[in-house]
């Protein structure tokens, strides 16, 4: 902004923004309530003025700051705001010792009952379940002046040690009071579960027996020494152990056999590798076949010469396919003109080629036959490489430019992924047929041959008088 | 070092004999047991016993191309060179016409056309192999699958002559 009126513009003329010290906008009148820990808030101040705090709109910050502080520190000697106080507070309380349990609750905890419209009959887990609130209220309340207590012994610090245990045995006693009420609710859950588990009564009951005043003893009865247990076991032992050594001498002569035994084979089978070894491997994995000569001598010199006739005659066919294709060559190059093509048409004729490229019509797919097999298709042994792949089908066969030009497009090619707008290359030949060099028509052909200095290239007549005249 | 040519041999068709073999077969029998044990240091006499031995005919065969008795012997040939270098030709092929010459063992007697199929010059070798076409006993042969299968010595004869690779070996052709 270049406007005179913008402060921080080149153009102002009043007094320079850098100089000024800031100030932020600060309005006294929106009051924030801040939050500290261990204070309690406006709204929970019993018996307070709260008119007091509302005569600081238009006062310095600072100094609202100071004073909450201040407040802050008075508030935690008050006792209606600081935990200790309310504590101490509840110990001294006295009045409240005739109480019940329910005026108990009340006052601590700010119930919301629920107004009952219909009075219902309370059923026995209802009733437990009190009694189980009771009791837990019976270990606040020892937690209370435990608590109390600890406060004491940090405020006093010149305590002899005989206090000290003494405190100890104090807390002690009230820690096994604590067990006793928790083995109360305990129990109360028990007689819940009673009817569900029946054990538990009896584990309760077992451990009624370590009670050394058990029930009557037995009298001592002498039994002889033939009928005494004792001894009978005694002997059955002594019988086992004599049949367990009888048996272990027994198994160690077996396996004595046995070791000799085994060593035997093992002492054969070294030696049977031995043997194996001392043969070559290459004999072990095959069997060697018969290679006597001895055996069929006739047989052998049938088939030997056949052999040799065979090859004499693979030679003199070899010689003489030599000799022909020189005796070719030679004849060959001695042809004229009109005898070698026809000689070419011959061995054409001879040499079935492939048939001549069929002519496609407009847009017909191209198929490859593919670069394998090919020596199947030129013997003829396999009929499917016979096929004539570029037969037109059906579809291939009517002329496409009836159709739309979005449908102008090869076989399997519209509507699929494969479908491109390229269709065919005269398609998009941007050759100008008009143009003058393009039209092959004489004056062009002529004027081609002069530039490139070819005159007469085509022309095949001898030189006369009558052109050279002209 | 012990996969030296013999420093007295003379070159074959210009180049060192042991490398008429290719490299990879080569290697495989240089790192060959029966190589390592058997033919270390053996002469052309010892030679003579270790094809007495010999059981097949065969290159290579199996799975991972294990040359076989028949290929260790070939190159143990070629790399002593049973010729004596600075004698006149004619003398100079008597071992290997002796191993040829001999009718008893027979498969010496192919290693011995072998060595000569590719060290000598062709019409040494037409001159020498033509006759054993006539020689019609039997031989065992392994192909590179590992099988087994009878081939006749004129059959053998008459593929030194003509084939390009036998036994994993690349002849050169005969004119």
């Amino acid at each position: 902004m270049a406007t005179a009126e913008y402060k921080h513009s080149i153009l102002w003329r009043g007094e320079d923004p850098t100089k000024t010290r800031f100030k932020p906008a600060y309005d006294g009148s929106k009051k924030v309530t801040r939050y500290r820990r261990g204070q309690a808030p406006e709204w929970a101040e019993e018996g307070k003025k709260v008119q007091k705090r509302q005569e600081k709109p238009e006062e310095d910050l600072r100094k609202a700051k100071r004073r909450r502080q201040a407040a802050a520190v008075v508030l935690e000697a008050d006792s209606a705001s600081s935990r200790l106080a309310r504590l101490q507070r509840s110990e001294t309380g006295e009045e409240r010792k005739g109480e019940t349990g329910t005026e108990r609750l009340l006052r601590h905890r700010q119930i919301e009952e629920a107004v009952i419209l219909e009075a219902e009959p309370k059923d026995e887990a209802d009733v437990t379940e009190e009694k189980k609130e009771v009791l837990k209220e019976e270990l606040d309340l020892d937690l209370k002046p435990g608590v109390a207590e600890l406060s004491f012994e940090i405020n006093e610090e010149d305590e002899d040690l005989e206090i000290r245990q003494l405190r100890r045995e104090k807390m002690r006693e009230k820690a096994l009071s604590k067990r006793k009420i928790e083995e109360d609710v305990l129990k109360v859950e028990l007689e819940e579960e009673q009817e569900e588990v029946a054990e538990e009564s009896e584990y309760e009951s077992e451990s009624e027996e370590d009670d050394p005043r058990r029930g009557p003893l037995m009298k001592p009865v002498f039994v002889s020494k033939a009928n005494r247990e004792t001894v009978r076991e005694k002997e059955m032992i002594e019988k086992e152990e004599e049949d367990a050594r009888r048996k272990k001498e027994v198994r160690a002569l077996e396996r004595k056999a046995e070791s000799k035994v085994l060593l035997i084979d093992k002492i054969q089978e070294e030696a049977e590798a031995e043997r194996l070894a001392a043969e070559e491997d290459d004999r072990s994995d095959i069997e060697l076949l018969d290679d006597d000569d001895e055996k069929n001598e006739a047989e052998e010199y049938e088939l030997w010469k056949i052999r040799e006739l065979k090859r004499i005659k693979r030679d003199k066919e070899e010689r003489l396919q030599r000799q022909k294709e020189i005796e070719f060559v030679l004849k060959r190059r001695q042809m004229t003109d009109e005898e070698r093509a026809k000689d070419d048409a011959r061995l054409d004729a001879a040499n079935p080629k492939r048939a001549d490229v069929k002519q496609f019509n407009f847009l017909q797919k191209y198929y490859h036959r593919g670069g394998f097999f090919q020596d199947k298709a030129a013997s003829g042994e396999e009929a499917l490489y016979l096929r004539d792949y570029h037969e037109p089908l059906e579809e291939e066969k009517y002329d496409k430019n009836l159709l739309p030009k979005a449908m102008q497009l090869r076989r399997g090619e519209f509507g699929k992924k494969g479908q491109v707008k390229h269709s065919h290359l005269t398609d998009v030949d941007t050759t100008d047929m008009s143009a003058a060099w393009s039209q092959s028509s004489k004056v062009v052909q002529r004027y081609q041959e002069k530039m490139a200095a070819a005159k007469g290239v085509t022309n095949f007549e001898r030189p006369s008088m009558k052109n050279r005249l002209q | 070092m012990a996969n030296r040519t013999d420093p007295d041999a003379d070159t074959v068709h210009g180049a060192n004999p042991q490398f008429l073999v290719d490299r990879i077969v080569r290697v495989k029998i240089y790192n060959d047991a029966y190589w390592k044990e058997y033919c270390f240091g053996l002469t052309t006499e010892s030679l003579i016993d270790e094809a007495a031995r010999l059981d097949y005919v065969a290159g290579t065969y199996g799975g991972r191309r294990r040359p076989s008795r028949f290929l260790c012997l070939f190159l143990k040939l070629l790399q002593i060179q049973p010729e004596e270098a600075g004698l006149r030709p004619r003398l100079r092929r008597d071992v290997v016409m002796e191993y040829i010459k001999q009718p008893e063992l027979k498969y010496l007697r192919a290693l011995g056309c072998a060595y000569l199929r590719i060290t000598a010059r062709y019409l040494t070798i037409y001159q020498t192999l033509e006759p054993l076409f006539a020689d019609y006993r039997k031989l065992r042969y392994r192909d590179m699958n590992g099988k087994m299968s009878i081939i006749r010595m004129d059959e053998f004869v008459d593929w030194l002559m003509r084939e390009e690779t036998i036994c994993d070996v690349l002849w050169q052709k005969l004119l």
